[in-house]
């Protein structure tokens, strides 16, 4: 795979929001506006790219039997300095609102499976785009998710009044309109893929999330 | 034997670079995330204030409630500012920032941190001003630092002696806004600790 395609394949063809379906936490807790969800989109890029490329650079010295631990110790760090850097420069709303959600990001599954499914069997730079397109590809996610919830819920765009006399509808910026959002995000995503099936003449088939891409329990 | 001291070693080595980084970040940071601390709260504590506020300077606390003095350029004290809690919140702990006249009267009522519902609760406790994207879009946004709440805005020109929700005419009252009535006695109770606490100052 060339290192475009390692970057791509997590925006589009292997979201870790839409298609892996992988960090559903901090998807449904986040998105509930726009701005919210691009914050916590790009600190978790930031976290993603990090581990990826430390992860990949000690993948042959850590042995096999504590890997876990010492990815999540890596994992830990960044996410700890993110959140020390986000204290010191980042406004004073931002940190306020992505505050408790900053910690969350060391237990994200994103960051720990990217790790195991990824970083420990790929090279330094690979593993970073991986973990660029898989940060990218879960802020956009998150991004269009926060949207639409937003303009559905008091007709604003991040924080701007898009449709005066919005009739507020509250229930979209709860949790239960994160489920509502998602779930047609997800049909309309598998809706795509089928027409494009058919176009190419093939049966549709659900993507594989099979044990060839993930190595957590056959080592 | 081996493997257990192999593997000991090459996790307590990822620890320790670990946590060698850490406090490279953290001796990096410290100074700026201090003045960025410092700095939110100055900010705030001026939308409470009078206009002519040149410095604020904390002053002691009472009853768990801090208070800030606030001068003008030429030094002299001329309100200060008191931070109230309230764990009556719908979410829990609520703090709200009340600034005070020198003859005790509320000049101005906002809530820092909260944890109430979105578009229930926070219709008590946010001052957000809604902009319009066309306007911005046009340029003719302008840009509003303290925008108006009419709950937490019944507070104020009135004197800091308590108060309580209702719409009779006996004592002090505030109405409380339909949907939003638990967040409504948090923001009243964090206002009545800071009329207690002020109250104290006052006795001695």
């Amino acid at each position: 795979m060339s290192y475009f395609q390692e970057f791509w394949k997590g925006i589009w063809k292997e979201n870790p929001v839409l298609v892996l379906m992988l960090g559903m936490c901090p998807t449904l807790a986040v998105s509930s506006s726009a701005k919210n969800a691009l914050g916590m989109g790009l600190a978790t890029t930031f976290v993603l790219v990090g581990s990826n490329m430390v992860i990949s650079m000690v993948r042959k010295v850590v042995p096999d039997k504590v890997r876990i631990p010492c990815y999540i110790v890596i994992i830990a760090v960044f996410v700890t300095i993110v959140e020390m850097l986000m204290a010191a420069y980042a406004p004073a709303e931002l940190n306020r609102t992505l505050g408790i959600y900053i910690p969350l990001i060391v237990v994200n599954c994103i960051v720990l499976g990217r790790a195991e499914a990824f970083a420990s069997k790929n090279g330094v730079i690979a593993s970073g785009l991986d973990g660029l397109g898989m940060g990218f590809g879960f802020t956009l996610a998150l991004m269009a998710l926060g949207a639409v919830r937003e303009f559905l819920a008091e007709g604003t765009l991040f924080e701007l009044q898009v449709i005066p006399g919005w009739e507020p509808f509250m229930l979209m910026k709860l949790p239960p309109g994160a489920f509502i959002v998602l779930g047609f995000f997800l049909a309309g995503m598998n809706l795509l893929k089928i027409r494009q099936a058919r176009r190419e003449g093939k049966k549709y088939t659900p993507p594989e999330i099979d044990c060839s891409r993930c190595n957590i329990c056959n080592r | 034997m081996k493997e257990i001291l192999r593997l000991t070693l090459s996790i307590g080595l990822v620890c320790l670079i670990g946590g060698a980084a850490l406090a490279y970040v953290n001796v990096k940071t410290d100074g700026p995330r201090q003045e960025a601390a410092a700095k939110t709260l100055v900010d705030s504590l001026k939308l409470v204030l009078p206009p002519e506020t040149a410095s604020t300077t904390k002053a002691a606390s009472v009853d768990g409630v801090d208070f800030y003095d606030a001068q003008d350029s030429a030094g002299r004290t001329i309100a200060r500012a008191a931070v109230g809690s309230s764990s009556l919140g719908f979410g829990g702990e609520m703090k709200v920032l009340v600034g005070l006249s020198p003859d005790n009267r509320i000049l101005g009522v906002m809530v820092t941190e909260h944890n109430e519902t979105p578009g229930l609760g926070t219709k008590a406790t946010n001052r957000k001003a809604q902009k319009s994207l066309w306007d911005v879009l046009a340029g003719k946004a302008t840009e509003d630092a303290f925008p108006p709440n009419a709950y937490l805005d019944s507070f104020t020109d009135r004197p800091a002696t308590g108060f309580s929700l209702g719409s009779d005419s006996q004592g002090q009252t505030v109405q409380a806004i339909s949907g939003a009535t638990t967040s409504c006695k948090a923001v009243l109770d964090a206002v009545n600790a800071v009329c207690r606490a002020v109250h104290t100052t006052e006795g001695r």
